[in-house]
């Protein structure tokens, strides 16, 4: 049995907001049909049970990979070479509050 | 007045670590150029991979058990998912006790005085970047990011909302950074070290959060804003809705800021590039056995070793800086009670009045160990040894210079005295005939030698002095008469 489930308008402007990415009217349907494809494709997922099965959090079966607590030292230069507005030493973003 | 529930989420960075959670960047960013201390991985550039630090997760168990929580067996990082410019990457790696995430430990308590705060959780983050604001986060059209503090090792702790009172909650933090200093793990003297954030409900009204609390004394400053607003509205009639409150330091009011997600918009999904930390009891056993003195104990030694009061050793113990030096102190000169004191009071109310740190006062044990000697030789009295005391603390002088520079050696001359005396009886002529009868005008007298020589003569000379000279007053006037 297939449970249709769709993104609602309301829905798409929320996520939209949470994106801080303003839609146009266009964009809302365009993105709302899209979506909505791919929800429809992921409920095959559904589909399959997992009842008795653990959960994943993991695709590789390893743990514990951990460092020793030594520093190195930071290299800015090539950390904010894609930075794309600094005001002195600052990064400049748009104030989000 | 209705029933008062305070919930605490302190964050605490683990200022002991040499480098960042997840990279090798080094921690010491506290007045560093801005963005100075900064790689690849924590300005989250693709391609990079984050890579767990050992002693990161071993700090947090040391921490988690001091606060008897329970160590979960494995634990799992989350990715928590929002836009804003404090971290570089779009998302914050934190744990999630939801969703099948597990984090590193669960339950606990702090004792403070007539109950237990319980916590409901303890987790690893990263610590986001620092924001400024050109002008005022209010008007401000842009945001300064420095990323030096992104990728910080942070710990969460989350308490029940347990708390009573604002000045309930002061105490538990108190406490807890008590127990965090004693663990030698976080120094919350480090400016930014220690943040929280509250939860405050009151009875018939919503539960609000509380962001943005810098200090201690601001948590108890903002809890007491928001209980006022809130009963206020109660009064009103009207039902305060649940929201995310700023605390703004300067103007001393919370104000309704940001629309904040909700917890299920942060879309948590356990972090792909980190894999699972199992934690062994073997591992945690080892983490047991370097479990140092915590303040509860330490309060109690201070009290059977050195015979100090209660209060006192709470002073020491919630000042574990000061608690060591006190011990330093009195292995050189044993006098615990009189050292206490000095500490206790004179000292830290020095440093209180001046706003001078701890960790920033210029003088050793010995530096006080000699005052103390100086004082009982008698060579100082008390009253000077306190002005020798701050002029230590200011410049970092050896106490003998300093009496010796101000000339503050106590007089012993009885000649001086005499004369000092004689000149005082000359000018209170009314005061010497009071003080033939009451004591309190001889005290007078006694006061203003004292105060021609600026505390400096010898009180228990000066008294002898004063008083035979009343005798010979005595005397003289009978003769007279």
């Amino acid at each position: 049995m297939k449970i249709e489930k769709s993104l609602s308008k309301m829905e798409i402007k929320h996520l939209s907001w949470l994106a801080k990415i303003e839609l146009t009217k266009k964009e809302e349907d365009l993105f709302s049909n899209q979506l909505n494809d791919i929800l429809s494709y992921f409920q095959k997922i559904d589909e399959a049970n997992v009842e008795d099965l653990p959960p994943t959090y993991h695709v590789i079966d390893i743990s514990n990979v951990l460092r020793s607590d030594k520093s190195r030292p930071p290299n800015p230069e090539q950390a904010l070479k894609n930075v794309p507005k600094l005001k002195g030493r600052y990064v400049k973003a748009p104030r989000i509050v | 007045m209705g029933n008062i529930k305070i919930g605490l989420e302190v964050h605490s960075q683990l200022t002991n670590l040499n480098s960042k959670l997840f990279c090798s960047c080094p921690t010491d960013y506290r007045g560093k150029e801005a963005n100075s201390y900064i790689c690849t991985v924590c300005m989250g550039i693709p391609g990079t991979l984050p890579v767990l630090n050992k002693k990161a997760v071993e700090d947090a168990i040391l921490i988690a058990l001091s606060l008897n929580s329970k160590i979960s067996d494995k634990m799992y990082f989350f990715r928590k998912n929002y836009f804003y410019p404090d971290m570089p990457k779009n998302f914050q790696i934190s744990q999630y006790d939801k969703a099948g995430g597990i984090t590193l430990a669960t339950g606990g308590y702090v004792s403070i005085p007539n109950k237990k705060v319980r916590i409901r959780r303890i987790q690893i983050e990263e610590d986001p970047a620092r924001i400024t604001y050109e002008g005022t986060i209010y008007k401000s059209k842009s945001s300064l990011v420095d990323y030096n503090r992104a990728g910080i090792a942070l710990l969460e702790i989350v308490t029940e909302p347990d708390m009573e009172s604002p000045k309930e909650a002061r105490i538990f933090l108190q406490k807890l950074s008590s127990i965090l200093e004693h663990l030698d793990v976080c120094h919350s003297y480090l400016e930014g070290s220690m943040r929280c954030d509250a939860n405050i409900s009151m009875e018939g009204g919503k539960r609000v959060e509380i962001k943005n609390i810098s200090s201690f004394k601001e948590v108890e400053r903002a809890l007491n804003f928001e209980m006022t607003r809130q009963r206020n509205l109660l009064i009103k009639g009207i039902s305060t809705k649940m929201e995310t409150r700023h605390w703004d330091e300067i103007r001393r009011v919370t104000i309704s800021l940001r629309i904040k997600e909700e917890e299920e918009e942060y879309r948590y999904f356990p972090e792909p590039d980190l894999v699972p930390t199992i934690i062994t009891k073997e591992w945690v056993e080892t983490i047991k056995d370097k479990m140092p003195e915590l303040p509860d104990a330490h309060k109690e030694r201070l009290i059977k070793k050195y015979e100090l009061s209660p209060q006192n050793a709470d002073v020491l113990v919630n000042y574990k800086l000061l608690g060591d030096f006190f011990e330093k102190c009195a292995e050189i000169y044993y006098k615990p009670g009189a050292i206490s004191n000095w500490l206790v009071g004179d000292l830290l109310g020095y440093l209180h009045e001046k706003g001078i740190q701890l960790q920033e006062m210029k003088i050793s044990p010995v530096h006080i160990t000699k005052m103390l000697k100086m004082v009982d030789n008698g060579i100082i009295s008390g009253k000077i040894a306190k002005t020798v005391l701050e002029e230590m603390i200011i410049s970092g002088k050896m106490p003998e210079i300093i009496v010796k520079e101000k000339g503050l050696i106590r007089i012993h001359s009885d000649e001086l005295i005499e004369q000092l005396t004689n000149k005082v009886f000359e000018e209170n002529k009314e005061a010497v005939n009071d003080a033939l009868e009451d004591e309190k005008a001889m005290h007078y007298l006694i006061g203003q030698v004292m105060k021609l020589t600026k505390g400096r003569a010898d009180p228990e000379l000066t008294n002898k002095v004063v008083r035979d000279k009343l005798i010979e007053h005595k005397k003289l006037l009978e003769k007279k008469n």
